[in-house]
């Protein structure tokens, strides 16, 4: 693939990705930068079309080549267990 | 589908969960999948949310308008005010009951773990102009406000300059519980198979905030591969979902909900998760992050 995928990279936030790690190998595309929730991030001018269509097609390219596969599920269990740490609910906890 | 009145109308206000906007942005969101040639299906959730009621710093006879962190406790605090340029355990060492001012948001593990065992009154953070330049919320803020005695809120910068170390001051911090409703959109490419491939992004903003790159940009991104893929022959299915209430308390609240209704299929149908979350930022560099092996 042309999207370099970083493995082992722990996040702080909670992002969605975070409770389906559990379950199954979960990638998340993200497009980093310095941004604020409601300044620069956060207004029409700062967006990159082209950005957007490119990752479209990285991932459309990444099902197509997993589509293809036989994938063997594996949680890697260490970082999750470093991750729980700082977890203080779960799915069933809402 | 055009990407920039897309990207226009779903951004075009905050899309907080639980208010009209986000209904907008969902029957918004329903009419484009379905252009695309897909049945969605709204699965609603309730969920509690902390919704900001009026909160002040008042500095001598002058307030300033200020918004409780995600997971602030409601509260009121008298102290001194102090600035400080790093939340290290020495430099909040004989700070106790003051209120800490801090110009910026970012923090290391350990400022965390120190402003955890620290014994300041409240916090007053201020990464930007705007009120809600700030994370709403985090593991570690989550762990320290729930030990129920710090008030901690958002200010914007420009007053800083009018604030000075030592001054006396009143923080109040006041939030309401309520119950909101959200909802996820879940469709399929309706192929037979074994197995499903989950992709996802939330399509709720933080208040406000229109969320252009966090999320409206990654829902737009969730749709092209959705239209890119309808035009493929896959072997597996493939489920898209935008998830409600990621940004407010019980964050990724919608995530969590999915996952909890189909657990099952997902624990024995899917072989992959992709999330999309942050998208579009021109001077941005992409990533992709994966945790699992």
């Amino acid at each position: 693939m042309k999207y370099p995928i970083s493995v082992n990279v722990r996040s702080a936030e909670v992002l969605d990705s975070f409770f389906f790690e559990r379950y199954l190998p979960t990638i998340s595309f993200q497009r980093t930068g310095y941004y604020n929730h409601s300044c620069l991030g956060n207004t029409l001018e700062v967006i990159d079309y082209e950005s957007i269509e490119r990752t479209s097609r990285a991932i459309k390219e990444l099902v197509l080549e997993i589509d293809k596969k036989k994938i063997e599920k594996r949680i890697n269990k260490k970082i999750l267990r470093e991750m729980n740490k700082y977890l203080e609910f779960d799915i069933c906890d809402l | 589908m055009d990407l920039k009145d897309f990207i226009k109308e779903i951004a075009s206000g905050p899309r907080v969960s639980g208010t009209e906007c986000e209904e907008k942005a969902l029957s918004f969101l329903e009419k484009c999948i379905e252009n695309i040639g897909f049945l969605v299906k709204r699965e609603n959730f309730s969920f509690e949310a902390s919704i900001p009621q009026e909160s002040y710093l008042q500095v001598g006879n002058v307030r300033y308008e200020v918004l409780p962190l995600g997971y602030s406790k409601s509260g009121e605090v008298s102290g001194d005010i102090s600035f400080i340029e790093s939340l290290e355990s020495d430099m909040l060492r004989g700070l106790d009951g003051c209120i800490v001012v801090y110009p910026d948001f970012f923090f290391e593990r350990s400022e965390y773990e120190s402003l955890l065992s620290s014994n300041i009154g409240g916090i007053v953070i201020a990464p930007g102009d705007r009120l809600a330049d700030a994370p709403t919320y985090t593991f570690f803020w989550e762990r320290w406000l729930e030990s129920g005695r710090i008030v901690a809120v958002t200010i914007g910068k420009r007053h800083l300059y009018k604030i000075c170390s030592g001054e006396e001051a009143i923080l109040v911090s006041r939030s309401e519980e309520k119950l909101l409703m959200s909802a996820n959109l879940v469709w399929d490419t309706g192929v037979g198979g074994n197995e499903d491939i989950y992709i996802f992004a939330h399509h709720d903003s933080v208040p406000h905030s229109w969320g252009v790159t966090d999320n409206a940009c990654g829902v737009a991104v969730l749709l092209r591969v959705c239209e890119l893929l309808k035009e493929e022959h896959l072997r597996r299915n493939v489920i898209f979902a935008t998830f409600g209430a990621h940004e407010l308390r019980g964050a990724a609240g919608g995530s969590r909900v999915f996952l909890r209704k189909h657990l099952n299929e997902v624990e024995k149908r899917g072989p992959l998760a992709i999330n999309i979350d942050v998208q579009g930022y021109k001077l941005g560099l992409n990533r992709a992050l994966c945790n699992s092996q």
